[in-house]
């Protein structure tokens, strides 16, 4: 009995022993993530470069397509794959601005970071939007060309949802509007989204819900449900043009799932961590980290691989890339600089094969 | 008017929608992810630092560092880590009146 009780000792003097005693049971200590960090200065700049390249060429390549053409927008599709251009081509002009903060530290003030951030923001969840658009489109032209012939959907009402989704989008900015601050952290400046420590823990929680709520089950189930039904409506048609309409849809459902639900997913286990208020040790949220960032990439890549998905597998698109192409005629030769003569369905370029009901849809 | 006014709730939690972070995903920074709630003695404490939300952080932190090096998270709204603090800033302004 010639020691003293522990708690005595490590309240006396250092002797070296006290740490000892101290971490024994674990402590919370600092989290250091300097090989995430290592990674993502590399992983970052890079694929947010070629995503900005990427996106800028497809992106611009539709837009300048579609100025080309100068053809009044015709299906709702058509409406919002324009809109998906010109969200992605938003979102791919905001990326360059990231990779260099990413490289270098933030060094253009707070006003342009959050101008940056809103945009990013903004762009990136009109694209997530018109792409649940452009599914309901889809299932609407095929159901509607199914039993009793095509019939003109309004332009009009595309215009409507157009407005509907980038107010939206705007809406879903606001934080980072009004947030994002460059802060200086380790000799560092960096551009970020930063909550006023005022925000209570429910209003947190109610945000975060509604997050995943409406960001992810939303849209999420619009696709799934709108292609799920698309495809039954195609297996049980016939056709020659059955088979390739399939594979469309196919192409973009696979794209969409091996792309955007990763993401979708890693931030919904993060949002459920910061709901439970879960802790997690530091290899698990190393782990985690990684995972957002990596699924964070892919996501991004989405915005340059749209255009070549939506735009490029369409045959009017096609149609239209050729004639700008070529300065404005059809063929070299025949048709001296005239358009292409355009029947009101498929025009004399595209493949005979090819017939309505696929081009109702398949812009 | 059931339904106007679920809209309005709806539009009122978007504005509070979290976005994901500029550059595709938040940035991994150094942070404690739990506070101890024992105090720690005093004596075995070489400095100090302040992780908070405004550095990116979920869980605001005092950093100690020890006299071996570890870094321990505190909470900062607690009475014995501000006696810590304050002791650490008294010991720091000493040694330089002492150092000029």
């Amino acid at each position: 009995m010639g020691t003293e009780p522990a708690e005595q000792v490590s309240w006396g003097p250092y002797s070296g022993e006290d740490e000892e005693v101290y971490s024994a049971e674990p402590l919370p200590e600092l989290c250091y993530k300097a090989d995430v960090q290592a990674f993502s200065r590399a992983f970052q700049p890079s694929v947010t470069l070629v995503v900005a390249a990427l996106g800028l060429a497809g992106n611009g390549l539709v837009l300048a397509t579609h100025l080309a053409a100068r053809r009044a927008v015709r299906s709702p599709t058509s409406a919002h794959l324009l809109q998906l251009a010109l969200a992605d081509l938003l979102l791919a002009l905001t990326l360059p601005f990231a990779a260099a903060g990413a490289l270098q530290g933030w060094s253009l003030g707070s006003a342009t970071c959050r101008a940056i951030s809103g945009l990013y923001s903004a762009s990136f969840h009109a694209g997530f939007l018109f792409l649940a658009c452009i599914s309901a489109d889809r299932y609407v032209a095929i159901a509607r060309a199914l039993p009793a012939g095509p019939r003109p959907s309004a332009p009009g009402r595309a215009h409507v949802v157009s407005a509907i989704v980038w107010l939206l989008s705007l809406l879903l900015a606001l934080p980072a509007l009004l947030f994002s601050q460059d802060g200086q952290r380790e000799g560092q400046r960096r551009c970020r989204l930063v909550f006023p420590e005022g925000l209570t823990q429910t209003v947190k929680g109610a945000s975060a819900m509604a997050q995943v709520v409406l960001g992810f089950a939303l849209p999420l189930g619009v696709m799934a449900a709108c292609y799920a039904l698309l495809g039954r409506t195609l297996l049980a048609a016939r056709g020659p043009e059955r088979r390739r309409a399939l594979r469309v849809v196919v192409a973009l459902v696979a794209a969409f799932v091996v792309l955007q639900l990763p993401y979708s997913l890693a931030l919904l286990l993060d949002t459920a961590d910061l709901l439970a208020a879960r802790e997690r040790s530091c290899p698990a949220s190393k782990r985690k980290d990684l995972a957002l960032l990596v699924t964070g990439g892919l996501a991004l890549a989405r915005c340059g691989l749209n255009p070549v998905l939506y735009a490029f597998l369409g045959l009017r698109f096609r149609q239209d890339l050729r004639r700008l192409l070529r300065g404005g005629s059809c063929r070299p030769g025949p048709h001296p600089r005239g358009r292409c003569p355009r029947p009101p369905r498929l025009s004399s370029c595209s493949a005979p094969t090819e017939t309505h009901s696929v081009s109702s849809w398949d812009y | 008017m059931a339904s106007q006014a679920a809209a309005i709730l709806a539009l009122s939690l978007l504005i509070l929608w979290t976005s994901p972070a500029l550059g595709g995903a938040n940035d991994a920074e150094d942070c404690c992810l739990s506070v101890t709630q024992r105090p720690i003695p005093g004596n075995i404490v070489r400095a100090f630092r302040h992780l908070l939300i405004k550095d990116g952080c979920r869980v605001p932190a005092v950093v100690f560092t020890t006299l071996r090096g570890h870094q321990l998270c505190a909470p900062p709204d607690q009475p014995w880590v501000d006696r810590i603090i304050r002791r650490l800033q008294k010991n720091s302004a000493k040694n330089k009146r002492h150092g000029s």
